[in-house]
């Protein structure tokens, strides 16, 4: 069940007395849910490659990253390893590369 | 007898309501999407429609692991304006077309498709990014569907085309006059975690797009796994396109199509009328 603890950590996280409440005390509201000390820290560390990798959707990383003021860019960016300019310069260099591949654009 | 007189399929993101409430959308790189999309919403008055029924995926915001409806449709006279984790949007309530989606829901069941109905809906950002765009400030009253393309087990590709056809087949015996048009949300290419995150795959999403417009039923043959494959992880959200293709009648015609690799998505639209 720890990984629906885990979820469940971030999901709640849709209203701004529970945002408020896990940003004035981010050790406090964890030990609310019944997570391991590994799955405390990746929570705690924001450590998002490891938190996707044990499974955590996205679409509730992306509360816990609202909830913490990251960037959703800096956040993609961790997938990679890579800084938030790093990533937004990886992107830019794709879409360079797609470009031929676009289709009714003015 | 209610009409199907067009389709239109797009992508949803929160990059789009980000761009949307941040005023940026005359930016260099925003521009050509949100003209798509103003150009799609004229072609949408166009059409005269009178209920727009939407097909689209939940993020973890309406439903989460406690039970997830493999499909869904709302049956409420409004829907709610969900937060999302940034503070609800500044929308009003969605207006419901009830009986609509009361008729959907009915007939879907008594047609041995057995969608799981809603009287009280929020429509997360997989509603509500793309559809200000295509009809600004409520004009028409919606049925909302979801599809899970999140929570595994997922439902396979074919069995989202199945769902399509039920919906199509059940608007069309909706007693009474009514002009429908059907959407389906979601997609293109995008990953939104590891090693590959923020992959765009434009070879295959205008592939994808040239099926669904030419040959929609060959991509019953695929699975999710091969839409995770080629198009990422998150882009199995494509199969709305598909659901919503399914509910056309076979004559329907593909009059706009639009396709914008940027950022970390493949962003699409495709719209088709459906000749009296």
């Amino acid at each position: 069940m720890s990984l629906y603890a885990l979820s469940r950590a971030c999901y709640d996280l849709r209203d701004e007395t529970t945002r408020q409440k896990f940003r004035s005390g981010p050790e406090a509201y964890a030990a609310c849910y019944e997570l391991t000390a590994r799955e405390r820290e990746m929570l705690l560390q924001l450590d998002w490659r490891a938190l996707a990798e044990a499974g955590v959707s996205i679409y509730v990383l992306t509360k816990l990253g609202a909830a913490s003021n990251v960037e959703f860019l800096e956040l993609e960016g961790a997938m990679r390893g890579m800084s938030k300019q790093q990533f937004v310069d990886f992107l830019k260099q794709q879409a360079e590369q797609n470009k031929a591949f676009a289709l009714g654009l003015e | 007898m209610a009409k199907i007189v067009a389709g239109l399929a797009c992508s949803h993101a929160p990059s789009i309501a980000h761009a949307y409430d941040h005023g940026m959308t005359n930016d260099v790189g925003w521009k050509p999407l949100f003209s798509a999309f103003e150009k799609s919403q004229h072609w949408l008055e166009a059409q005269k429609p009178e209920a727009l029924v939407v097909i689209y995926n939940d993020h973890v915001d309406q439903y989460f692991y406690d039970a997830w409806p493999t499909f869904s449709i709302g049956m409420a006279e409004q829907y709610d304006i969900p937060d999302e984790g940034l503070g609800a949007r500044a929308f009003p309530p969605v207006p419901g077309h009830k009986e609509l989606a009361s008729h959907i829901a009915t007939s879907m069941v008594a047609d041995g498709f057995d969608i799981t109905a809603s009287h009280r809906m929020s429509l997360d950002h997989g509603f509500l990014s793309p559809m200000p765009l295509l009809d600004e400030g409520w004009k028409i009253p919606v049925v909302p569907l979801t599809i899970n393309v999140v929570m595994h087990p997922l439902p396979s590709p074919q069995r989202c085309w199945q769902m399509g056809e039920a919906v199509g087949r059940a608007i069309k015996s909706f007693p009474g006059d009514l002009r429908v048009v059907v959407f389906g949300t979601g997609g293109l290419s995008h990953q939104l975690t590891g090693p590959n995150c923020g992959r765009v795959t434009a070879e295959w999403d205008r592939k994808f797009m040239d099926l669904i417009e030419s040959a929609p039923q060959e991509l019953n043959s695929y699975t999710m796994a091969d839409f995770a494959r080629l198009g990422g992880e998150h882009s199995v959200e494509v199969v709305q396109w598909m659901a919503m293709r399914a509910a056309l009648p076979p004559h329907a015609r593909m009059e706009r199509k639009f396709y914008y690799p940027f950022g970390m998505m493949g962003y699409g639209i495709m719209a088709f009328r459906v000749p009296d």
